[in-house]
């Protein structure tokens, strides 16, 4: 009889640590901001060859900067996998999505200018300008390279089979200017900031998370988070998150960009 | 005639000296312990990974030798001659065959062939940086990214066994690569499976070094494989040793998988005109040929090939003339690194990379190519692309409904044929490529 009750109790007990575990995610949201004054976007250089591009206003991507609340666009940042292991991701993150990414190439630039993508995932390169593109992916280190000329009208596939270690640019030979880069990590828990510096990851495991950021412009090594001096130590910065919502305010010094 | 012979003896003995004094440098008689580590991809890995790399070198270093031997023994790794579809890629006869010191035997069979005729640009280990190669335009190629240009095989992928021999045999035109032609048969095969051997071991080389520089935590001395676990933690062993094992198993099938995936050629239909073998024909087939080069033009011109935004409205290759190859941009736009930033690419050309130099759009009216000028070969291009560089592949009909068709890649075939022929102010018409219509 008594070993009867100790395993309902052991059963019941399994049953409520594992509903607990279930709500035991964290949600990230970090607001990237420029401390100092953000330098003025600059002109593209050599757009003068191809009359369709030369006729629009196209400014340097590499630095974007939100003029109201000095907010960083197009930061990356994900899970660090060389000090962080994921044990687990939440049930809801766990299916690769299966829509394809774009990434367009409009008005002379790569929209939009960082994708994030899950290995399984196929990015569409696609022009919807009235001039010739083409899509260089040699930056891959694991997926194989991909050079598709893109005619106007143009769309091809491209699977991404292989998770990247960094980030892999993509550019297009006709226009130097151009480029993108594709951040393809081998889990869901990436982030990259929108045009008010904000980025959200969902559903993270709790407790002491390591993360490396990324932007195309910097070496972000030493930041203000939440007004205390953080460091990313060999490129990896740990968080201690907790169950719900973590907030975080990242100040980049200016002198960090190019 | 006697003084053209004289002439002539003159850049023969400079050669000759030329010759002995690599030779002296390369140093083909002394015995090589080792081979180089790749330090550059290394200086690219610490940047990125704020680590000292040195343990990773070191490890990566004493992983390889176990595996692939040293410059004087060569070993095809045991993992690879045991495995029945990669064992036949690379013969252990044929790679001692290549390596080590210069030598022949009475028979005038030669030994050492690799530092006889490819280390003074290629270097011992292949990486392109011997001691001609800074004064060489294009530079040699690295083979350790395990890239090649002129193949048979679409873009991302090895080229074949026949591929890499015909570079061998004929050279590559308009560059410092010359034909072999003239060696045995038996060395050239030889010296095939040494340059895929040397790619092989580069690419794991970059690959194990890349997996410690993204999983490991060498400060605290974690190593790709720890021999103290074989003890403590003998399943953990394993798990690196697998990885390692795979790392191999993975680029040696890469090279094995080329030939299974060359690139089909659509042959044009036998009637069809082409550049040469009909320029002198009938008056019909004449016809014929013009019609086809006219629509080559235009297609070179036109939005779909695009060809003239980088190979420029002349053909002479000032088209776009700003862009890096990707054996350039593994060191510094993957490093973050302005190619013209003298400053931050100091360090990285004092552990022995090569002042970076713009990727040019070939002059297509010089009639030179370097992966082949028979018709077949510019198909293999244009359809291909040329990997590691900004050239990119035009997408065919019906795959792709807004690509060329095979009988207008062949147009284009005779219209690239036909340029260095065409006179300069002949161009297709005064409005600028961009702004005309589709052809
Ligand atoms: C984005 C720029 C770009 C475009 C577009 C481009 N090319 Fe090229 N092309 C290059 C570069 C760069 C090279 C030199 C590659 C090398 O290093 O050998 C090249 C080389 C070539 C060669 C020389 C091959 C050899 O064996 O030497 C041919 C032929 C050629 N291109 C034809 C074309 C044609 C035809 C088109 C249009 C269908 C085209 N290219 C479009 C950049 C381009």
């Amino acid at each position: 009889m008594k070993t009867v009750f100790a395993i309902a109790f052991l059963l019941i007990a399994g049953g409520i640590s594992q509903f607990a575990c279930a709500a035991d995610w964290a949600d990230l949201k970090m607001t990237f901001v420029l401390k100092g004054t953000p330098p003025k976007p600059s002109a593209v250089v050599g757009k003068e060859r191809d009359p369709i591009c030369a006729a629009l206003p196209i400014l340097s991507e590499s630095m974007l900067i939100n003029a109201k609340n000095n907010g960083i666009q197009n930061v990356g940042f994900y899970i660090d996998t060389r000090n962080y292991k994921i044990k687990e991701i939440h049930p809801d993150l766990k299916a690769v999505p299966a829509n394809k990414v774009v990434l367009d190439n409009k008005n002379c630039v790569f929209v939009p200018h960082v994708l994030i993508v899950r290995p399984g995932q196929t990015i569409t390169a696609k022009n919807s300008d009235k001039t010739g593109h083409n899509c260089n992916f040699s930056g891959f280190f694991n997926n194989t390279a991909e050079n598709f000329a893109l005619p106007p009208g143009a769309s091809r596939d491209k699977i991404i089979d292989q998770p990247e270690r960094g980030v892999s640019p993509v550019d297009c030979g006709s226009h130097p200017w151009m480029k993108a880069y594709i951040i393809a990590q081998d889990h869901p828990y990436v982030g990259l900031s929108n045009a008010d510096g904000v980025l959200s990851i969902a559903k993270l495991p709790t407790g002491k998370v390591a993360f490396r950021v990324w932007h195309e412009n910097a070496v972000i090594d030493e930041v203000m988070l939440n007004g205390k001096k953080a460091k990313w130590d060999k490129a990896s910065l740990e968080l201690e998150l907790k169950i719900g919502m973590n907030e975080y305010k990242v100040e980049v010094d200016a002198a960090r960009f190019k | 005639m006697n003084r053209l012979r004289n002439h002539s003896s003159g850049p023969l003995v400079i050669t000759t000296l030329i010759a002995v004094a690599v030779s002296f440098l390369s140093g083909c008689e002394v015995p090589i312990a080792s081979f180089s580590s790749n330090l550059v991809f290394a200086k690219r890995l610490e940047i990125d990974s704020g680590m000292k790399m040195e343990p990773a070198v070191n490890e990566t270093q004493s992983i390889l030798a176990e595996m692939f031997g040293t410059p004087d023994q060569p070993t095809w790794p045991k993992l690879l001659s045991e495995d029945q579809e990669l064992a036949g890629l690379v013969s252990q006869q044929r790679l001692t065959r290549a390596a080590g010191a210069v030598r022949s035997d009475q028979q005038d069979n030669h030994f050492g062939l690799f530092r006889e005729h490819c280390v003074h640009c290629h270097s011992v280990v292949g990486n392109g940086v011997g001691p001609t190669s800074s004064f060489l335009n294009p530079y040699p190629r690295d083979f350790r990214m395990g890239i090649f240009k002129f193949k048979t095989t679409p873009k991302g992928k090895k080229p074949t066994r026949e591929d890499v021999m015909r570079l061998l045999t004929e050279g590559i035109m308009g560059t410092s690569m010359p034909s072999f032609r003239l060696l045995k048969q038996d060395d050239l095969e030889a010296l095939t499976d040494y340059a895929i051997y040397l790619a092989i071991r580069g690419e794991v080389e970059r690959r194990l070094m890349m997996e410690a520089a993204s999983e490991l935590d060498l400060d605290k001395g974690e190593r790709l494989l720890d021999p103290a676990l074989k003890e403590s933690a003998p399943d953990d062993y394993q798990d690196q040793l697998r990885l390692i094992e795979e790392t191999v198993t993975k680029v040696a099938q890469s090279w094995t998988g080329a030939a299974s995936s060359v690139t089909k050629v659509e042959a044009p239909p036998a009637d069809y005109p082409l550049f040469g073998r009909d320029t002198a024909g009938s008056k019909e087939a004449q016809d014929r040929l013009g019609a086809s080069i006219a629509n080559g033009r235009s297609i070179f011109h036109g939005k779909i090939a695009n060809c003239a935004s980088c190979h420029g409205n002349t053909a002479m290759g000032d088209g776009q003339t700003n862009d890096y190859d990707d054996w350039t941009k593994d060191w510094t736009i993957l490093a973050k690194v302005d190619p013209r930033d003298k400053e931050h690419i100091q360090p990285f050309l004092d552990v022995g990379a090569l002042k970076p130099r713009n990727i040019l759009p070939r002059n297509l009216r010089s009639g030179i190519y370097r992966g082949g000028s028979q018709p077949v070969d510019l198909y293999h291009r244009i359809v291909q692309g040329i990997d590691g560089t900004p050239m990119p592949a035009v997408g065919l009909k019906p795959d792709n409904p807004q690509g060329l068709s095979t009988e207008e890649v062949w147009d284009l075939v005779n219209y690239l044929l036909s340029l260095p022929y065409e006179h300069i102010t002949q161009q297709s018409s005064q409005v600028p490529p961009y702004q005309r219509e589709n052809p």
